[in-house]
């Protein structure tokens, strides 16, 4: 039921994305088609419109590989151990594309390795207690 | 002669003006929410930092008054605050950012922990030294100024000891900065008589109102989507709420694209206080369900 839940508010998520990434689409062409006449100054405010259109996209995209990031294996953590310690332990990003809650359940049920174990704080005190 | 305790109650007043305390509760309320998203209950340590954070955001503001007093005196928006006018005297203005600013760091060291005081003195400098000084002659300090805004539920979470790399920080903080930029334009176009003078560069003196129009629903949209990330979280919260939250979203994006798009002129102080109301309500959510899933 939970996990039913969580791919249904996925699913508005999803949806939410595609919606963004569309308005940018929309507002840039709508940017462009009123680029009437060539000079410097029309050049340089439509540049700057066309930044701060997308702006919020870059945003959210930078989010969600921050997610991704903290969120598997292959996170941060893995990467400052990988520096420090010369132990690469990169290799499950793709496999471990899936919402938090997933995610907090896996680094939960994987005790040994699992270098992002801490970092889903503090839910995952919330699910070592219900379990 | 004014009888002595008016003359206090007065001077009061003038000082809360000047630490822009509205404003500065609206701060401390999303140290709280950050707080209680962290933590997922109310305990005094929330308490403690809510108040440290208002006390901070209010030296802040206090400090900004007072190093904006001749750019204020030039826009009609705040010509009439006090210190631009002289009833409040600068020393006085400058004695009470500083004891506001240390009487809010010294609260979040003391009750809270060295990461919220950290998270605060970044703010503080973000806000007073890098965005306030920017802002005279760059259109980008608003990117530094959104920065600031984002930071106080940034204290909230850490002071819930959160982690400091983590989903949910990072989460709040785009979610804060994503509202600031939208709210910052409605700003500017509410108040273009002010804006458009050029005293300080900004977007207006750039592109036209219509340009300007344009890069809302982008901000907006953003931020409708970040809401809705919240509702997939690892959190108990009940379908009931999460599908608040979605509708709130929704109508966010709904309201700006009607306003913007099919009428011929938009009401910005319509759109002003939806961002704000909507901004509430979603705190209000998420807060309920988180406190509702501890129970």
């Amino acid at each position: 039921m939970k996990e039913d839940l969580s791919r249904d508010f996925g699913c508005i998520l999803a949806i939410s994305f595609a919606l963004l990434v569309c308005v940018c689409a929309a507002m840039t062409l709508g940017a462009l088609r009123e680029r009437s006449a060539p000079g410097r100054k029309v050049l340089e405010g439509w540049l700057l419109e066309v930044v701060w259109i997308n702006m919020p996209l870059l945003i959210v995209i930078a989010l969600v590989l921050g997610w991704l990031f903290f969120e598997t294996e292959s996170g941060f953590t893995a990467a400052t151990t990988s520096i420090c310690t010369g132990n690469n332990k990169r290799g499950h990003f793709s496999s471990k594309m899936t919402f938090a809650r997933d995610r907090s359940y896996h680094a939960l049920s994987n005790t040994q390795g699992s270098v992002n174990y801490h970092l889903w704080y503090p839910y995952r005190q919330e699910i070592a207690a219900s379990q | 002669m004014k009888h002595p305790l008016l003359a206090l109650v007065a001077r009061l007043q003038l000082s809360v003006e000047i630490a822009k305390v509205p404003l500065c509760l609206l701060v401390g309320l999303s140290a709280l929410f950050g707080n209680i998203f962290a933590a997922g209950k109310v305990e005094a340590g929330a308490y403690y930092t809510f108040a440290s954070v208002f006390v901070l955001a209010c030296g802040g503001a206090s400090l900004n008054s007072w190093q904006e007093r001749f750019d204020d005196s030039l826009m009609v928006r705040t010509r009439k605050r006090p210190l631009v006018l002289g009833s409040v005297s600068t020393a006085h203005g400058l004695l009470q950012s500083a004891l506001l600013l240390t009487a809010g760091l010294a609260g979040l060291f003391l009750l809270a922990n060295s990461q919220a005081f950290f998270a605060g003195l970044i703010g503080i400098i973000s806000y007073n030294l890098i965005y306030t000084r920017l802002k005279a002659f760059s259109l980008w300090a608003i990117l530094p100024g959104a920065f600031c805004g984002a930071i106080p539920p940034c204290i909230g979470w850490l002071a819930a000891d959160g982690q400091v790399f983590s989903s949910g920080l990072s989460l709040l903080m785009a979610l804060l900065f994503l509202w600031q930029i939208p709210h910052f334009l409605l700003i500017i176009l509410r108040y273009q008589h002010d804006y458009a003078a050029g005293i300080a560069p900004n977007l207006l003196n750039r592109l036209s109102e219509r340009r300007l129009q344009r890069i809302f629903l982008p901000w907006i949209t953003a931020l409708a989507m970040t809401m809705i990330t919240f509702t997939v979280l690892p959190t108990e919260t009940g379908v009931a709420i999460r599908s608040c939250i979605v509708v709130n979203a929704a109508l966010l994006v709904a309201v700006f694209g009607q306003q913007l798009f099919l009428k011929p002129q938009p009401d910005y102080n319509v759109l002003f206080h939806l961002m704000n109301i909507s901004l509430l309500l979603f705190m209000v959510g998420v807060a309920t369900g988180r406190l509702l899933a501890g129970v």
